[in-house]
């Protein structure tokens, strides 16, 4: 009887390709753009890291199950009779077939449409179709339920799954980067949030690694959003406000983006974070919020308030960003075609008008038909076209080297513009590729 | 008890759905603004059964929301819209209905349509390249709640149901 068997090792020299020294920092171009390198990352990358499956709320009751991906693999996330939540392949035991034809639903059992073989919601084999004359009697079920995915940890609500069974715990694989997770969990006063709103989901032709980059670049926002701010110089912030530092001239908006901060970690995790207006919490507090901000202060003091107010993008290694109240899924499609899912979040135990307010806000710049992240996956298919002048053969990430500094944890910090999130991410690619 | 046909006739409300796609097409979004009531809603759903704080919308603008979407549109240059897209609406299916009870009681007529919307990003484009060489479909099924102000008939809400509510939709940020 098989069991779990992982994807062969590539052959692949892949450690050239991402090349540093003290004073540079490339990535080679075909880490975008070849075949053979994709498939090798769904084997290395998704095959190793921890990736994000959803969230628990998603799946509230028994029967309620959640389709996903890791990587190109097709997943499903269950909640059974018990109220365990199981991470189990969309594929029948049997022919191969998908057990789930749907994104998400309520069922009592799964089963599979070709040959009809039911699944119970932990993915134990209940019942072969036609099974006596055609198989022996005491064929043994047990083994031939829908194959589990080797590990699943649920951190605060959020359901990972990694395909590596020796892999480092969860927490471990975080490392210093979990108490910037801790902060966006932290803002909702029950510790907890809740994904209930569905998703905004767009797609675009060009690599994976892309927006995964993009998700911590400090750099881009005054070319790439230049529009957004205009209108938001133009209008304030009446119409919402989805947490960047907004208020003052488009000079000084643009000025303030230059502070803050880009963090990288071991993992590849990093953190593009913009500190809080000064005045933006005094403007909360005289606001119809005030509570929710009386609320922060008094449970983690006034300098830990402003902290938790920043815009902080997260980006957890390969694939999930957490940032502006959304878990955004980065699905890797092909070299060349990505699908981005963005999960707004609700914070558990806040005020439904703060929550509204906070949705108001995520639309305005979120979304296909926003005035902001559209314009981040346009560009990915400018780089990938450029690509294709494939004797220019380097992308260049150096940016804020010689300004880069090691903190006592091991995190590398650096300037708000700078490109220490991206370098943290290609060090642990490198790492994985081939390991 | 007056029909909602007495006062606005199938061919008054083709008429105007035909209006105002023509200014979407041609690109005279300002003018495009000024057939919202104040407190005129253009929404795209993408839950159905949800309301707009209970679910993502692909669009729920209010009326500051609308105007800063054409202030985008014709005041700003930005990556999605550099070339920008040219937008062609087929419309069909027209309905005038009294489906809520009170329509005439406040006023509102509401009619049905339903819509085809084609869009490429501009004769100008380079469309060699990725993202910018396909022609894009969309199809849907629309709502639009009109009331009269100062003896103009005004959207006080545009509801525009697409049948990709729920795909991945790489960029929505010309008017539909």
């Amino acid at each position: 009887m098989d069991t779990f068997t992982p994807i062969a090792k590539t052959t692949l020299d892949t450690q050239a390709l991402v090349f540093e020294d003290e004073s540079d920092f490339r990535v080679h171009g075909s880490v975008y753009t070849d075949e053979q390198i994709f498939n090798a990352e769904m084997r290395d990358i998704f095959g190793k890291c921890w990736i994000f499956i959803g969230h628990e709320s998603e799946v509230r009751n028994s029967g309620d199950f959640k389709t996903s991906f890791i990587g190109r693999r097709p997943v499903v996330m269950s909640r059974d009779e018990h109220g365990e939540i199981h991470v189990f392949f969309n594929r029948c035991r049997h022919r191969a077939s998908v057990v789930c034809r749907e994104e998400r639903g309520s069922v009592k059992r799964f089963q599979c449409q070709y040959h009809g073989w039911v699944y119970g919601l932990n993915g134990t084999l209940q019942g072969v179709a036609k099974h006596k004359g055609g198989y022996p009697d005491d064929l043994d079920k047990s083994r031939l339920g829908l194959m589990a995915v080797p590990r699943v940890e649920i951190y605060r609500g959020l359901v990972f799954a990694n395909m590596d069974a020796n892999a480092i715990t969860f927490k471990a694989y975080l490392g210093a980067a979990k108490p910037f997770l801790d902060i966006h969990l932290d803002r909702a006063p029950d510790g907890e949030v809740e994904v209930v709103h569905g998703a905004h989901r767009t797609e675009y032709r060009g690599n994976w690694k892309f927006q995964a980059e993009n998700s911590t670049d400090g750099y881009h926002g005054d070319t790439v959003h230049e529009s957004f701010f205009k209108l938001v110089a133009e209008f304030g912030n009446k119409s919402g406000q989805h947490g960047a530092y907004t208020q003052g001239d488009l000079d000084e908006i643009f000025a303030h983006r230059m502070t803050g901060r880009t963090l990288g970690f071991e993992n590849g995790h990093g953190i593009w974070e913009s500190p809080l207006s000064p005045d933006a919490a005094d403007n909360m507090r005289a606001g119809p919020f005030a509570d929710y901000v009386d609320w922060l202060e008094g449970k983690y003091g006034t300098k830990s308030m402003h902290e938790m107010l920043n815009a902080m993008n997260l980006l957890i290694f390969p694939s999930l960003a957490v940032l502006h109240g959304q878990f955004r899924v980065i699905r890797p499609i092909s070299v060349d075609r990505t699908e981005v899912a963005m999960h707004f979040f609700t914070l558990k135990g806040a005020s439904e008008a703060y929550n509204d307010f906070r949705l108001t806000g995520y639309q305005r710049f979120f979304g296909p038909a926003s005035f902001g992240s559209p314009d981040d996956v346009e560009i990915f298919a400018f780089n990938q076209t450029g690509l294709q002048a494939e004797e220019v053969e380097w992308l260049l990430l150096s940016r804020g080297m010689a300004r880069e500094t090691l903190d006592n944890l091991g995190v590398r910090v650096a300037e708000s513009t700078d490109e220490t999130p991206q370098r943290a991410f290609h060090r642990a690619w490198r790492a994985h590729m081939g390991a | 008890m007056a029909r909602p046909e007495d006062i606005l006739s199938r061919a008054d409300a083709e008429d105007f759905l035909y209006q105002e796609a023509r200014l979407i097409d041609e690109g005279h979004f300002e003018e495009w603004l000024d057939l919202f009531t104040e407190d005129g809603i253009y929404w795209l759903p993408i839950n159905l059964d949800a309301a707009p704080n209970e679910h993502l919308s692909l669009i729920f603008d209010d009326k500051l929301r609308r105007k800063e979407r054409v202030y985008r549109l014709t005041q700003t240059k930005f990556p999605a819209q550099s070339p920008p897209s040219q937008t062609q609406h087929i419309i069909s299916n027209v309905q005038v209905r009294d489906g809520v009870t009170d329509d005439l009681a406040t006023g509102e007529v509401t009619i049905y349509s339903s819509h085809i919307i084609y869009e490429i990003r501009g004769v100008t484009a380079d469309d060699r390249q990725l993202g910018l060489g396909d022609q894009r479909t969309f199809a849907g099924r629309a709502e639009h709640r009109l009331r009269q102000e100062q003896g103009v008939w005004k959207i006080s809400l545009k509801r525009l149901v697409l049948l990709n509510r729920n795909l991945p939709i790489p960029n929505l940020t010309f008017l539909i």
